[in-house]
């Protein structure tokens, strides 16, 4: 009888919070929303599974010895995984449509206005009972509206380690969402008329202006902002690998294996950090709420932006684009073009938006460095 | 309590004063980079043969590439681009 006592004592049903089973309830739901409803499968995936192991009773996944709590020490504690995303990320980049039309890079700093609105609001939340945000908190929730996955977690890994798990999660699951939050905000602040507007052929663009640009980037960034340049930085290593034409097997490996690869560890050291003690608080409802809210600033701000650069440009400018101003590469462009196709079926916006989608991964990259060197 | 959150709030202030003004400032700083490097680019337009040189089976494809007309190729990227948005309209019904 003793012997069976023991033996049921080492069950994990004989262990099981109802904490961890709500925990691996939301890991199931990731995986549901990936498989199912197809959202960011590629970092859902890994994340909901890592959910699940790591709220095993007994199995100590995110405990010191386990496997989990090794992934995240080393590529998220010290920040390599999301910087050689964002390596594989540059080299899948083609500024062509940003170096053809520089004036572009305007929008991508107008939709960085949504993650310094939010930066704002998360301090705000304070007034409510329960929400107690550091500045650090509130910087690294607010990266969230820069809508770039690497980038939130490279800056929350920095700022707020805690609050890792709901901030990544929420960044990707707003990702996926782009083309349900931003086509009803892009409609409500143009008119019809201003989103049938064509814009010109851009330039051709010769290799040269592509291979110089990642340098000039990288030296204007270690001018003006070093706390910046570890995002930057691979960010450029990684395009001028793919630009300069001369190391075409690293480019492919970079832009394929290596970052398959740290997508899945990342991914699992994401859902590490969703253990119920870290996940079940009233902090996550309000940082999945105020990354609804940041998405939907910088969207506006961009928007808006085009429009007043259309004004002032006599009506060259298609409004719409500034959407794209978010980053959410290629997403945003695909939802910009689409909502233009709607206004004017033989309006193709898609390489228009390219250029200021790219420069707000640039932006939420500036965005970051700025916030790491003010509060970090 | 209350005057601490002011404060807090004073500080997130300035920052985002201070913030959205870096980040446009460095990106504008970015435009006169681009042009910049467009201009020298034109100014100097370079032998193409060195780098062709280097690898010279490059250079065959670049040149039959650039020998299409810019209409053709204009024309070939709309419909990749309209293949592409019903493919993707039809994953949204599946």
């Amino acid at each position: 009888m003793e012997k069976f006592s023991i033996l049921w004592d080492s069950t994990a049903l004989a262990h099981f919070h109802y904490q961890q089973l709500i925990m691996m309830g939301v890991g199931l739901l990731l995986l549901y929303l990936a498989i199912v409803k197809k959202f960011e499968p590629l970092l859902l995936i890994p994340i909901g599974f890592g959910a699940l192991l790591t709220n095993i009773p007994l199995a100590g996944f995110s405990e010191p010895g386990g496997l989990l709590y090794y992934i995240y020490e080393v590529g998220i504690e010290t920040g390599v995984f999301p910087l050689l995303i964002f390596m594989g990320v540059g080299a899948m980049t083609d500024f062509g449509a940003l170096i053809a039309n520089p004036r572009m890079l305007l929008l991508g700093a107008a939709a960085q206005f949504g993650i310094f609105a939010t930066l704002f609001g998360a301090i705000a939340l304070n007034l409510i009972p329960g929400f107690e945000f550091s500045l650090k908190d509130a910087s690294a929730i607010a990266i969230i509206g820069g809508a770039d996955g690497p980038t939130a977690i490279f800056l929350a890994s920095r700022l707020s380690p805690d609050l890792l798990g709901a901030i990544a999660v929420a960044a990707y699951s707003y990702m996926a969402l782009v083309p349900i939050i931003q086509p009803p905000i892009m409609k409500a602040l143009t008119t019809k008329e201003e989103r049938q507007i064509k814009m010109a052929q851009l330039r051709p663009v010769s290799q040269r202006e592509k291979i110089i640009f990642p340098l000039a980037v990288l030296i204007l960034t270690i001018l003006f902002l070093p706390s910046a340049t570890p995002l930057v930085g691979m960010f450029c290593f990684g395009n001028l690998m793919k630009e300069c034409g001369v190391v075409e097997r690293l480019s492919k490996t970079t832009q394929n294996e290596l970052i398959n690869t740290t997508t899945i560890f990342l991914g699992l050291a994401v859902g590490s950090k969703l253990s119920a003690d870290k996940f079940l608080t009233v902090e996550t409802l309000g940082i999945l709420g105020l990354g609804a809210v940041a998405f939907a600033i910088g969207t506006a701000t961009g928007v808006l932006m085009a429009k007043l650069m259309s004004r002032l440009s006599g009506g060259t400018i298609n409004p719409l684009i500034g959407a794209a101003g978010v980053s959410a590469v290629p997403m945003a462009a695909r939802v910009v073009n689409k909502v233009g196709l709607q206004a004017n079926p033989h309006n193709f916006l898609l390489m228009h938006a390219m250029g200021p989608n790219v420069a707000g991964v640039l932006g939420s990259a500036v965005a970051a460095g700025v916030l790491l060197a003010l509060v970090g | 309590m209350n005057s601490e959150i002011a404060g807090q709030l004073n500080e997130a202030g300035t920052l985002m004063l201070v913030g959205m003004g870096f980040v446009f400032a460095f990106l504008a700083l970015l435009i006169g980079g681009i042009k910049l490097i467009e201009i020298t680019c034109r100014r100097f337009p370079g032998a193409p043969e060195p780098v062709a040189s280097a690898s010279g089976k490059k250079k065959v494809e670049q040149q039959s590439s650039e020998g299409v007309a810019p209409q053709t190729i204009a024309a070939i990227s709309a419909a990749i681009h309209q293949h592409r948005q019903t493919k993707t309209k039809q994953q949204e019904h599946a």
